[in-house]
C-alpha cells in the first residue's frame, strides 16, 4: 500500500468512528437516557478527566499485571517450546497438557486461584500468564521447525552442534512465529488481568468496574472500558512496531 | 586429499516400505586437486550421492574414504565445503556476517584462510559487506554463499549444482569465478550438473550417470588447456559425445 492510499484509509477509519461516537452522543442526549443505563461518550470523558489519578492507579497496577503476566507466559511459552525441540518425544505429553490448561474457561479458574491466593497479584499473574504461554508454546515451537532443509544442510556440513543450530538458526527463525503469538496474547494479556481482577481484588481496572458495576456508576465503568479499548491497541501498536524495527527480513 | 567410493549401493523405502534402489555398484576414485564433473538427467541420484559424501546421509552398503578416514570424521574437522543450489543464507544476518558464521560455528576447527573480507572480495562483493541479503539478486546471493563455503578452507569441495537457479549469463561469470578460485585453493572437487557446457568447461573429467537405479555409464577425460572456448570443434566434440551418452544412458 503506498503512503496516500494509508493515509485515506486511516482517515476514513478516524471518520467511522467519528460517526459513531457522534450518534451515541446524540442518541443518549435526544432520549434522555439515565445514566445507569447508558453514559454519553461526552460524560464518559469528564468523569475520567475527574478522576485521572485514581483511573491512573488502577490503569497502572491492571497493565503491569498484564505485561508481566505476557513476560512470565513467553518466557516459559519460548523455554518448553524448547525442550520439546531438544527432546520431541516429550511433545505429545506437554502439548495434551497445554490444550487441556486452554480449554478450561479461565473465569472458571480465576475464582479458585483467588481463593488458594487471595486478593494480590499472584493470581492475576497466572492468569494472564496462562492466556499467554499456549500460542506463544504452540507457535515457537512450530517456529523452531519451520527451518528449511537447505539451511540446515548447510549448518550439518559445518558439523553444528545441536546448539549451536538452536542459538544460531531454529531461535532467530522461530522469532516471526513468536511475535505472531505475542500480537494474540498481548490483547489478551489485558483480558486475563481484568477477568481476574473481577473475581477478586483490592485494586486495578477490573476492582473499579466491578465497584462501578455495583454502583450503578456507569460512567466509571465506560471510563474503564475506554481505558481498556485503548490499551488494547496501544499494546498490540507497540508489538507490531517492535516487530518492524527488529524482523526488518521477513518479507 | 582423495576421494575413494567403493562399490556404493543405496536404497530409500517407498511408499509400500519396499526398496527403491537409488545407487547402485558406485565405484569413483578422484584424485587429490582433481576437478570431476558428475553429469546425469535429474532425478538420478547425483544429489543422493553428494549427500552421502558429506554426511547428510548413511549410504545403505559400501565404503567411502575421504583421504584415509571416514566422513564423519573428516566432517568434524571442517574439511567439506559443501554448496547447494539454494544459497541458504541467514537473511537477519549482513553478508559479512553470514560469511563470518562459518567461524563461529565449530570454532576449534579454524584454519588459517583468508579473511571473509578478502573472499567478498575475491567475488566481487566488496561494496556489499554491510547488505543483507534480500537486498541481493539470486547470482550475488549464491556469490556469498560461494565466499562462505571458500572461508572454510575446506580441501574437499562437493558442489550440488550451485549454479542450476541462476541465469545463463551469471552462470557464464560464476564460472570464470571458479576457475580462477580454484588456482587459490586447490581442492578436490566433485561437481554435480545437469548443465553439459558448465562441467565441459569446469572439469578434469566429466562422470556420466544413468537414470535410476544409477551407475556410472562413461568417464571422459577433458584434455582441453584454460580458459576453454566453447566454439572450438574440440570443445563441441566432448559436448556431442557427452550428450549422446547421457541420451544413451537414460534409455537402458
Amino acid at each position: 500500500m503506498n503512503k496516500s492510499k494509508a493515509s485515506g484509509a486511516n482517515a476514513l477509519a478516524i471518520m467511522i468512528i467519528g460517526i459513531f461516537f457522534l450518534s451515541w452522543e446524540l442518541m443518549v442526549r435526544l432520549n434522555n437516557i439515565p445514566l445507569y443505563i447508558l453514559p454519553s461518550p461526552v460524560r464518559v470523558l469528564v468523569t475520567l478527566s475527574k478522576n485521572t489519578i485514581y483511573f491512573g492507579m488502577a490503569s497502572f497496577v491492571t497493565f503491569s499485571e498484564a505485561v508481566l503476566g505476557l513476560i512470565l507466559g513467553s518466557i516459559a511459552g519460548i523455554f518448553a517450546a524448547t525442550i520439546l525441540g531438544f527432546w520431541p518425544r516429550l511433545e505429545r505429553a506437554v502439548m495434551t497438557l497445554a490444550i487441556l490448561v486452554k480449554s478450561t474457561p479461565l473465569v472458571a479458574i480465576a475464582p479458585l486461584l483467588t481463593i488458594w491466593l487471595g486478593f494480590g497479584v499472584l493470581p492475576k499473574l497466572i492468569i494472564t500468564g496462562l492466556l499467554t504461554f499456549f500460542p506463544v508454546l504452540v507457535n515457537a515451537f512450530s517456529g523452531f521447525n519451520s527451518v528449511s532443509q537447505p539451511l540446515l544442510n548447510t549448518f550439518h556440513s559445518w558439523n553444528a552442534t545441536r546448539f549451536e543450530i538452536f542459538w544460531y538458526l531454529r531461535l532467530p527463525s522461530a522469532l516471526p512465529h513468536i511475535f505472531a503469538a505475542l500480537k494474540i496474547s498481548g490483547p489478551l494479556s489485558i483480558i486475563g488481568a481484568v477477568v481476574a481482577e473481577w473475581t477478586g481484588a483490592s485494586s486495578g481496572l477490573g476492582r473499579v468496574m466491578w465497584l462501578a458495576y455495583t454502583n450503578l456508576k456507569l460512567d466509571y465503568l465506560f471510563a474503564a472500558v475506554f481505558i481498556l479499548a485503548a490499551a488494547g491497541i496501544g499494546l498490540y501498536g507497540l508489538l507490531v512496531f517492535i516487530e518492524k524495527k527488529n524482523l526488518f527480513w521477513v518479507n | 586429499m582423495q576421494i575413494s567410493i567403493k562399490n556404493l549401493n543405496h536404497s530409500f523405502p517407498d511408499q509400500r516400505g519396499s526398496p527403491l534402489i537409488v545407487l547402485e555398484n558406485i565405484n569413483i576414485v578422484i584424485q587429490s586437486g582433481e576437478f570431476v564433473a558428475l553429469i546425469g538427467p535429474s532425478g538420478c541420484g547425483k544429489s543422493t550421492l553428494l549427500k552421502i559424501l558429506c554426511g547428510l546421509l548413511q549410504p545403505s552398503d559400501g565404503s567411502v574414504r575421504l583421504g584415509e578416514e571416514r566422513v564423519s570424521s573428516v566432517l568434524s574437522k571442517k574439511e567439506i565445503a559443501w554448496l547447494a543450489q539454494n544459497p541458504a543464507l541467514l537473511p537477519w544476518k549482513t553478508v559479512l556476517e553470514n560469511v563470518s558464521l562459518v567461524h563461529k560455528i565449530n570454532p576449534h576447527n579454524k584454519r588459517p584462510t583468508f579473511s571473509p573480507q578478502n573472499l567478498l572480495e575475491l567475488v566481487d562483493l566488496k561494496g556489499f559487506i554491510n547488505v543483507y541479503p534480500h537486498t541481493l539478486s539470486g547470482g550475488m546471493q549464491q556469490r556469498v554463499a560461494l565466499a562462505r563455503t571458500l572461508a572454510l578452507g575446506a580441501n574437499i569441495w562437493l558442489m550440488d549444482e550451485p549454479f542450476a537457479a541462476l541465469d545463463e549469463l551469471t552462470r557464464e561469470t560464476l564460472i570464470n569465478e571458479i576457475l580462477h578460485l580454484r588456482h587459490h585453493f586447490h581442492p578436490t572437487t566433485l561437481w554435480v550438473s545437469h548443465h553439459i557446457y558448465e562441467c565441459v568447461h569446469l572439469a578434469d573429467r566429466v562422470l556420466v550417470m544413468s537414470s535410476r537405479p544409477a551407475h556410472i555409464t562413461d568417464n571422459v577425460v577433458i584434455d582441453l588447456p584454460r580458459p576453454r572456448d566453447e566454439s572450438s570443434p574440440e570443445f563441441q566434440d566432448i559436448v556431442n559425445h557427452l550428450r549422446h551418452t547421457i541420451k544413451c544412458s537414460n534409455l537402458t
